[in-house]
């Protein structure tokens, strides 16, 4: 306890150093009780994590009872997908499975010098604990108040607790629930507290993401905000506002902004009353400010938020005793029919503000409805959260604390409504009868063309709930399965044959693992190719539907359907050089025997987070190269290897030896970069540019062999060298080392050699192309040649920028004509007006170079 | 019926068996599932390491067994403090001060490690009143509480008598 007293003492240097925009469920100091507020916030070092990567780790003992018909594979598999959940666009931090370990969580705390993350399962948590994250950081932060230091306290380690009994509470790793709990904890570890929108990070009261779709927009910008970007920055906007509750600046105030199309974002008020809700997609939204729901009696409701600290470690007690309000001139109103909408720009603060001065509640709140509807022929599936398919009319069940007046009796003149132009029809509320605490409306969904999730109002007099994701209308039904059987495909692979009902779109996960491949055969089953798996392995097989839905969520009262792999012989490995040193970057070579290497789902890791797999190529079933980046600080010895492919997980084998560094000691440092762009990939005869440990501060002498071939290296003023490429290498890795006058030579790593760039042949308005001149808003078209092959080039792989602006690609068609890709895009509001902007297109780390572009600052009229 | 048992087996998963870090405990909840419940005073504090997780462990005079019969003293692990270098957080895990009473629900592991159960769930502040009554509320929490009728509770946090708990853990629970 000390430690925080101290954290908070040293950290009130920093008051006048924090940048960071305020008001957010972070884990959150504030320096002074009587500002300005300005907050420190616990959260990863990016620069202390190797290309902004935390590592996550599972313990290699697992859990100590597991569920029937569960198994360790599985588990890893589970979580692996649930930590990589949160690799997303818009936060600069990215996860990544970095093996199984035994060292203990304290004595990887101070024997490995890069942060990570570790899953350990343990019996010691007590009845109503099921799992439990806890971030350490360092007792002494006093260095945080240096000059130009960090603005932060910075997570050394954060342990994810699950119990080691996992038959206690029934917990089968391949339960929806399961994985969207671990998905949760991953954020705790992240940095992220409980948020109030049915997120990810919301309690399980109001949490409404499934499997599929398991982070939505308000855990994006909740861990942008906390690593941020600036494409998520420039394409975000942001509402701000201030809070009184009965005259008093109001603190911990969740305040929510509500877009028409049921997306939702969250933040909370400072202790000054003031907020902003940043990291909103832009749209047109209305705005709510609600108490964090109380803790009731017998039981643990609350939001469960660890109020913000001052030096003494006294929180800043949250607001409370007023009704929820939307946002309409500074009473507010309890109708979002009369609610003040705010049209969010991108990279813009809404011009007028949210502000709300709430008065004394003056009846009994309500809090915490949830809603949930039977499915299947008898109506006989509960399911809470439901995405409700097209034209489905059945009742909707609610419960919650307010909403009953007496046993059977909805509080009088209880109003229930689905917010905005919700795609809903909603009639004859009424209790429930036989079902105390129980109340109906019935339901009947509108077609949509994409989920769109609603959020319902309830009023009684001057109380207001909101229940941000109530249940969400999906334009297609819940995937299921009805068979699973072993088969193969055309080329004599075994495949799972699967059976069921809405299979279109649908990816199959075998425990957890996704499918290499899917199939849909003429006959309405799906093909799909399993993920590697040892000898006769038996996986759960499940379906992730494309819009949100899982099979889980309407067949968890059946026994799991598995798939059984065809027996195989064992598998193992050995490494082409036993030894790394500390303090260096070296290509690493893995021979496999029995192994299934996946290029984007083999993962290889050491069990310790000061060696990491900066960049791996997987160059077949048997073979990977990879390089592995060593702490100066790693402990010395063997590092035990971990390679995970699919729910194949080989861990016995040669461990990797970590030596000592030696004083002379050269090491280049991966990745090695293309001199030109700065990406990880460079075209034959392009320049690479290098950093390094040990390198020469002088010119001349220093040659590299770059693909068995010998290049002069020269050193620009940057301290970068630089050596060109051979014209001859062929695309994908090539190895590099540096020879020195003084006889050192350093490790070989690895690059990337690319096939040449695309080129940019025009861009012109879709409309009047001839025009010298566009305006924002304007749709536009690139020709591009040497972008791929193949007719589907997935929008979501291409990167266009106008003047280093995100644009976002709609659509890629090859023009047979004109023998080019004709890539089209919507010039973003954000664009600056200016003359010869650059516009460049990226696929991979392939980039073009620029060509000019004309933006006009204002629309001429008629154009 | 069956139905019903359906709707109650999915609402006791969704709020309990799978909810997050906390599973909902009633007050029947903890009284049944602590191993003990005791009326104790917190007379000193340590750090200490245990399974890579540091623990605050309060060493507690006892001046009331309510449940289960313990030793004069007893030692109670809280996750998260401070061990060397390293301050570890436990989010929602209780701060027991020195020289307050509390009333703790606790729960002894198979290894020996005495917890809270519940985190903050299983701890109150222990109160003697002008009139004599000790009234018991959930303490180290800053957030507001009601009570089962929804009326917000003025001690901000969750208030019974100690006699009524002492009824109900006669009662094995119920009330």
């Amino acid at each position: 306890m000390q430690g925080f007293r101290r954290l908070a003492v040293l950290a009130a240097t920093l008051a006048a150093l924090s940048n960071i925009a305020f008001g957010y469920y972070h884990w959150t100091f504030f320096l002074q009780r009587t500002g300005p507020f300005n907050p420190v916030r616990l959260k990863f070092d990016l620069n202390a994590l190797p290309g902004g990567v935390v590592p996550f780790f599972i313990a290699k003992q697992g859990p100590s009872k597991m569920v029937d018909g569960d198994n360790f594979n599985a588990l890893v598999s589970q979580i692996r997908r649930a930590g990589q959940a949160w690799n997303v666009a818009g936060p600069a931090i990215k996860t990544q499975f970095a093996g199984l370990t035994t060292t203990a969580f304290i004595d990887a705390v101070y024997d490995q010098a890069t942060p990570a993350i570790d899953v350990v399962f343990d019996d010691e948590l007590p009845p109503g604990v099921l799992a439990q994250t806890l971030p350490a950081t360092y007792t002494d932060i006093s260095y945080l108040g240096a000059a130009n230091g960090p603005t932060f306290a910075p997570i050394v380690r954060s342990r994810v607790q699950l119990a080691s009994d996992l038959t206690a509470r029934n917990q089968a790793s391949y339960a929806d629930a399961f994985f969207t709990t671990i998905v949760h904890e991953f954020g705790h570890a992240l940095g992220l507290q409980h948020s109030l929108t049915g997120g990810a990070m919301s309690t399980s009261v109001i949490r409404s993401t499934t499997k599929a779709q398991p982070i939505t927009a308000d855990d994006i910008a909740g861990l942008a905000l906390l690593y941020p970007t600036t494409d998520f920055q420039a394409q975000t906007g942001t509402i701000a506002g201030h809070v009184t509750v009965a005259g008093q600046n109001g603190n911990l105030v969740s305040v929510v902004a509500l877009r028409s199309d049921g997306l939702t974002v969250g933040s909370m008020t400072q202790p000054d009353g003031n907020y902003r809700i940043d990291g909103l997609p832009p749209g047109d939204y209305i705005v709510y400010a609600h108490p964090i729901p109380p803790v009731q009696t017998d039981g643990v409701d609350s939001a469960a938020i660890v109020a913000p600290m001052d030096l003494e470690r006294n929180f800043f007690a949250p607001s409370a005793g007023f009704h929820t309000r939307f946002a309409k001139d500074a009473a507010g109103t309890t109708n979002w029919q009369e609610a003040t909408h705010f049209a969010v720009q991108a990279g813009k603060e809404t011009p007028s503000r949210a502000d709300f001065a709430l008065q004394p509640m003056t009846s009994a709140p309500l809090y915490n409805m949830r809603m949930f509807t039977y499915f299947g022929a008898n109506r006989d599936i509960p399911v809470l959260d439901p995405s409700l398919p097209p034209d489905f009319r059945y009742w909707l069940i609610f419960q919650g604390p307010g909403v009953f007046a007496a046993p059977l009796t909805l509080t009088p003149g209880l109003q229930l409504s689905a917010i905005g132009n919700a795609p809903i029809a909603l009639e004859q509320l009424q209790s429930w009868p036989d079902h105390d605490g129980y109340g109906l409306i019935l339901g009947t969904s509108k077609p949509v063309d994409r989920p769109t999730p609603v959020a319902m109002s309830a009023v009684v007099g001057d109380a207001l709930y909101v229940s941000p994701r109530a249940f969400t209308v999906v334009p297609s039904q819940y995937p299921k399965i009805t068979s699973v059987t072993p088969g193969a495909d055309g080329a004599g692979h075994p495949v799972a044959l699967i059976a069921g009902e809405n299979l279109d779109g649908t990816r199959v996960l075998f425990d957890g693992s996704e499918a290499l491949r899917v199939i849909k055969k003429e006959d309405g089953t799906l093909e799909a190719l399993p993920p590697p798996a040892a000898s006769e392995y038996a996986a759960v097989v499940q379906l992730l539907g494309s819009n949100g839905q899982t099979s889980w969520q309407v067949q968890y009262q059946q026994a799991p359907l598995h798939y059984t792999y065809p027996a195989a012989g064992p598998s193992g490995y050995t490494l082409s050089d036993g030894g790394i040193t500390a303090g260096t970057d070296q290509m690493v070579e893995i021979r496999g025997a029995g192994t299934n290497f996946v290029s984007g789902r083999t993962a290889v890791g050491f069990g310790s987070s000061d060696i990491a797999v900066r960049q791996m190529w997987v160059m077949g079933p048997e073979l990977i190269w990879a390089n592995v980046s060593v702490n100066p600080k790693a402990k010395l010895g063997n590092a035990p290897i971990t390679i995970s492919t699919g729910l194949q997980v080989v861990t016995e084998g040669i461990a990797l030896q970590v030596r000592a560094r030696a004083n002379n000691q050269v090491s280049l440092m991966a990745p090695i970069v293309n001199a030109a762009t700065g990406l990880e990939g460079v075209p034959a005869g392009g320049t690479i540019a290098m950093r390094g440990v040990g390198l020469p501060v002088i010119n001349g002498g220093v040659i590299a062999r770059i693909g068995g071939l010998l290049r002069d290296v020269t050193r620009g003023e940057d301290g970068v060298l630089r050596a060109s490429v051979p014209l001859d290498v062929a695309p994908g890795p090539v190895s590099v080392e540096m020879f020195l006058p003084s006889g050192e030579v350093s490790p070989r790593v690895l690059f990337q050699v690319d096939a040449p760039a695309p080129v940019l042949q025009s861009v012109v308005k879709v409309v009047a192309p001839e025009s010298p001149v566009v305006y924002v808003l304007d749709r536009l078209s690139l020709k591009v040649t040497g972008l791929g092959s193949g007719e589907g080039i997935d929008p979501a792989s291409v990167e266009v920028r106008v003047a280093g602006v995100l644009q976002k690609v709609e659509t890629i068609r090859w023009d047979t004509d004109a023998e080019a890709y004709i890539v089209e895009f919507t010039l973003s509001e954000t664009v600056a007006a200016g003359d010869a902007l650059p516009v460049t297109l990226r696929t991979g780390t392939r980039l073009t170079s620029a060509l000019p572009l004309n933006v006009g600052a204002v629309r001429p009229i008629g154009q | 019926m069956r139905m019903r048992h359906i709707l109650i087996g999915l609402l006791a998963m969704a709020s309990c068996a799978w909810a997050t870090t906390l599973e909902q405990l009633s007050m029947a909840d903890m009284i049944q599932k602590s191993t003990a419940i005791v009326r104790a005073k917190v007379t000193g504090s340590h750090a200490e390491t245990r399974n890579g997780t540091i623990y605050t462990f309060y060493r507690l005079q006892v001046l009331e067994n309510l449940k289960a019969s313990t030793s004069s003293s007893v030692d109670v692990a809280v996750p998260g403090g401070v061990m060397g270098r390293v301050a570890q957080t436990a989010p929602g895990a209780p701060e027991l001060r020195p020289g307050t009473e509390y009333v703790l629900f606790l729960w002894t592991s198979r290894s020996g490690l005495t917890q809270i159960i519940g985190l903050s769930q299983g701890a109150f502040n222990a109160r003697t009143l002008i009139d004599g009554r000790t009234v018991l509320s959930r303490s180290a929490t800053a957030e507001r509480m009601l009570d089962s009728n929804g009326r917000e509770v003025t001690d901000s946090g969750l208030s019974l008598d100690l006699s009524d708990l002492r009824q109900r853990v006669r009662k094995g629970g119920s009330r």
